[in-house]
């Protein structure tokens, strides 16, 4: 009798699993001109950013209130192509035909991608990160001469994207408002309430709560260096697995980047190293595809071999046998000359930094193996 | 499954009716190409997104490995779906399948740009001499269809919906008489039932209707659907063209002006605007304005900024009384469906859940989910802020508790607790009123029996359990009892186990 009667509404929680709320995407491209130099002979940035806009599109046709944002990450800083606070989308010009006829042979090329008779979502996400991408492109070159630090600004990036998600979950978009109106909601709040029932309804699911937004993030990078802030990197991957944010990694590039490893496989995302970027397109559809709303269903195509390698405070190289902070559990390729912890300046001991000076084998704590779980303090801190 | 994807499910089950030719020749259409592709479920849309660009046929034991085997049943109602609707084809060894190529070279296009200038929609850039502005095309909109929903519930209106709207209602059971003339009509159950859900819903109700209603008029069902899916993805606000559209198109605008879908200033204007109700056609989000609302709205005029909070009214406390906030008619003949009402104040009326009310809601063909859901959404919103705090501290609790947060792949673990904005025993007691009439429920299908060992049985047991077509199994009689649909794949497995 029991088994009879609770079946009918088991039935309801079952099919809850694979509902089909909408989600935002937020994508970071790194450009840092070492490592697309790298690859030059293999692919170019206007080829990845393509493949990565007809990608958008994909995820803006699975649901009408899916969401996109596009964080560029260049030597100069990041900063949003996509939405862009300076522009009103409803006021796209429509004319971008005769725009491009006035434009130079260069700018018209990277536009001739999107074309009038395109869905509108479409065509406002392409228009707008294309014309942001030339604009940073063309700064970029003409800033040369200033000092353009070669490091990445990827925790930056992953930051900002980090921060704009939190806002969007909490505002969780309806229909009707648009990405646009998020941003500066602030200054349409007077005109939403005496418009629209849509709106209305939009701001009802906000307090509502039940259908959140889910978010994931994917990071595009040909970076070969190791040489990202691993602090800054660790507390925003931290900051992701807290949102439940998935953070995807798509590495073009040489190498295996480890501490991007970490971060995917921290926040259950997908990390892949493409080596061949020419079918960037399958790649992007297939593996990143895998929204937040099935990613429980599906086997994840990921690397379980992951290199938990972290990095020095002192020095930033990675470590890969190291001595840690009793305290604090900040990471040390050598003993700091002040005898105190560069990052809670706690005092160590003298005498048992004497001892460690004399026999450093003894006490020194191998994080390589990875049998047992004293092994990785580092990604945990 | 919710209420929102209700009219998901019943617009792919009726496009699933149509002959592949009809198909074949919807996927011309980029427009309809998108539309379909968001009806489909999330399992079938990552499938054919890692199948658009691909240029060989895929095998679906590939397919297949992307999902964990206890996800296969979702696997396999994708396929179904695919298939049914004619996107897939397969190869003749059955091995194989690739996307159907229409199909794949026009939502391909859509996505990379490549599609014919008008394929969603003419604009049209002449200068308008009175400006339409959202705030009119939403007036418009709303008015047209609570007039609508006014008629239905018996409001006292100057204006009644036109022949085709009242034809339509009639033909789709929402209103039953013997004559056409609006004032004999009378609401029937299948009308109620109409009432509680969201507008999506009933917009689509009433467009399949009229599908129907076109295929007797001997309209292309190709160039209807067509439209109407051209109109889910036509921009709010702008004006079009109508000398892209079909001769039968243009005829459907004027009908489509009676539910409110699109506004032209007059029948023979060559411009059209989408209204927000069109817009929103094929998107899954909260419906922009219930029932109630519109009511108010017409209670109290233009007026509409009152009614936003006036339009979740209803307390429900833990010894199931119902107070709700409301004027209206509409709401209060709602009510009345479930609640058995005491008082009516001038503002409010208070009334009392009984296993008499809710039976009748039951008798009427109501269900329980349906009762639940019409109060969670229109629940007054100190009980939605109540029951969000109540989770959060829940949720805090559990963290407090729980330091072990930081160690990723917690997003597996299924949420815990849910958002409680009604009273759980309420909640509780509906569900089992519920139960209390089904207590037979029946299936068809076919009974296996007669094993030659247990390990026969029990492989053929677990296959159709794992593919979710088992209903019942007793172990110890050996016999199971598998849904028709499932039949066949259970058949197929137990020959090649031979």
């Amino acid at each position: 009798m029991d088994e009879i009667s609770d079946n009918t509404f088991i039935e309801v929680h079952g099919s809850d699993v694979s509902n089909d709320d909408p989600s935002l995407l937020t994508i970071v491209l790194e450009v840092s001109p070492e490592g697309w130099f790298n690859i030059k002979d293999q692919t170019s940035i206007m080829d990845v950013v393509k493949s990565l806009l007809v990608f958008l599109n994909g995820h803006l046709s699975l649901n009408n209130s899916n969401q996109v944002a596009f964080v560029l990450s260049s030597p100069a800083g990041s900063k949003f192509l996509y939405p862009d606070t300076s522009k009103t989308y409803e006021e796209i010009p429509l004319n971008v035909t005769s725009e491009e006829t006035v434009e130079n042979s260069n700018k018209s090329e990277e536009l001739s991608f999107v074309t009038k008779g395109m869905y509108r979502q479409f065509r406002v996400v392409d228009e707008t990160v294309l014309s942001g991408l030339s604009q940073t492109m063309s700064d970029i070159t003409h800033a040369q001469d200033d000092k353009v630090t070669g490091s990445s600004r990827l925790s930056g990036a992953l930051s900002l994207a980090l921060s704009y998600t939190n806002r969007m979950m909490k505002l969780d978009q309806s229909i009707s408002t648009t990405t646009a109106s998020a941003i500066s909601s602030a200054a349409n709040i007077s005109n939403k309430e005496s418009s629209t029932a849509g709106a209305s309804s939009g701001t009802n699911a906000n307090s509502y709560g039940t259908s959140r937004m889910k978010s994931r993030i994917l990071v595009v990078t040909p970076n070969d260096n190791e040489d990202i802030k691993y602090i800054s990197l660790m507390k925003a991957i931290f900051g992701a697995q807290k949102m439940k944010v998935a953070i995807d990694i798509a590495k073009l590039g040489r190498k295996d980047s480890s501490y991007l490893q970490q971060a995917a496989d921290a926040t259950n995302g997908v990390y892949l190293h493409i080596e061949k970027p020419l079918g960037l397109i399958q790649v992007l559809c297939t593996a990143y595809f895998i929204e937040p709303s099935i990613r429980p269903l599906m086997i994840l195509p990921t690397n379980s071999n992951v290199n938990y390698k972290a990095s020095c405070f002192i020095t930033g190289k990675s470590v890969e046998i190291g001595y840690v902070c009793s305290v604090c559990l900040c990471i040390m390729s050598e003993i700091p000359d002040r005898m105190s912890c560069p990052t809670c300046n706690s005092h160590f001991d003298e005498k048992l930094i004497a001892k460690l000076k004399r026999k450093p084998v003894v006490k020194k704590r191998k994080l390589d193996n990875g049998s047992s779980e004293s092994s990785t303090p580092a990604p945990e801190a | 499954m919710s209420t929102g994807d209700l009219f998901k499910v019943t617009v792919i089950n009726h496009l699933e009716s149509l002959d592949d030719n009809t198909q074949s020749r919807l996927y011309a259409a980029p427009a309809t190409c998108l539309s379909i592709y968001r009806l489909l479920p999330p399992m079938a849309k990552f499938h054919i997104m890692s199948m658009l660009f691909y240029e060989k046929n895929v095998a679906i034991k590939d397919l297949e490995k992307w999902s964990k085997p206890n996800t296969r049943h979702l696997q396999i109602e994708s396929l179904e779906r695919m298939r049914s609707l004619h996107l897939v084809q397969l190869s003749e060894s059955g091995k194989y399948i690739r996307l159907h190529p229409i199909f794949k070279k026009n939502f391909a296009d859509c996505l990379t740009g490549n599609q014919a200038p008008d394929a969603f929609g003419n604009l049209d850039t002449t200068v308008e001499k009175h400006t339409v502005d959202l705030k009119f095309l939403d007036t418009f909109a709303s008015t047209k269809w609570e007039t609508i929903l006014h008629y239905m519930v018996g409001t006292e209106l100057s204006s009644t919906p036109s022949r085709s709207v009242l034809r339509l209602l009639k033909s789709g059971g929402l209103m039953e008489g013997n004559s056409d003339y609006a004032q004999e009509l009378k609401i029937t159950n299948k009308g109620f039932q109409f009432l509680l859900q969201d507008i999506n819903a009933q917009i689509w109700t009433l467009l399949l209707q009229y599908l129907d209603l076109t295929l007797e008029l001997q309209m292309d069902a190709v160039d209807v659907l067509n439209f109407i899916f051209l109109l889910g993805s036509l921009e709010l606000g702008k004006s079009y063209s109508v000398s892209a559209l079909s001769d039968t198109q243009i005829e459907m605008l004027s009908d489509l002006r009676d539910f409110g879908l699109v506004y032209q200033r007059s029948a023979t204007s060559n411009k059209f605007y989408p209204t927000r109700l069109a817009t929103t056609l094929t998107s899954d989000s909260n419906s922009l304005q219930t029932p109630s609302m519109a009511i108010d709205k017409a209670n109290s005029g233009i007026d509409s900024t009152d009614s936003k909070q006036r339009q979740e009214s209803i307390i429900i406390e833990t010894n199931f009384k119902v107070y709700s906030y409301t004027q209206s008619p509409l709401e209060i003949a709602i009510l009345n469906l479930f609640v058995h009402l005491r008082t009516r104040f001038a503002n409010m009326v208070t009334g009392q859940i009984t296993r008499e009310s809710i039976r009748n809601a039951l008798y009427n063909g109501i269900t329980a989910g349906q009762v639940i859901k019409f109060l969670e959404t229109h629940a007054h919103p100190q009980m939605k802020m109540l029951a969000q705090e109540k989770l959060d501290k829940k949720i805090e609790f559990d963290a407090s508790n729980n330091i072990n947060t930081a160690t990723g792949k917690s997003t597996d673990a299924p949420m815990q607790h849910k958002l409680e904005i009604l009273p759980p025993n309420v909640v509780d007691q509906i569900k089992l009123w519920q139960l209390e009439l089904d207590r037979i429920q029946t299936f068809d299908g076919y009974l296996f029996r007669e094993f030659n060992n247990q390990i026969d049985y029990e492989s053929l047991r677990n296959y159709a359990s794992e593919i979710g077509v088992l209903v019942w199994s007793d172990d110890k009689k050996r016999t199971c009892f598998v849904t028709k649909e499932g039949l066949k794949q259970v058949s197929n497995f137990s020959s090649r186990r031979r």
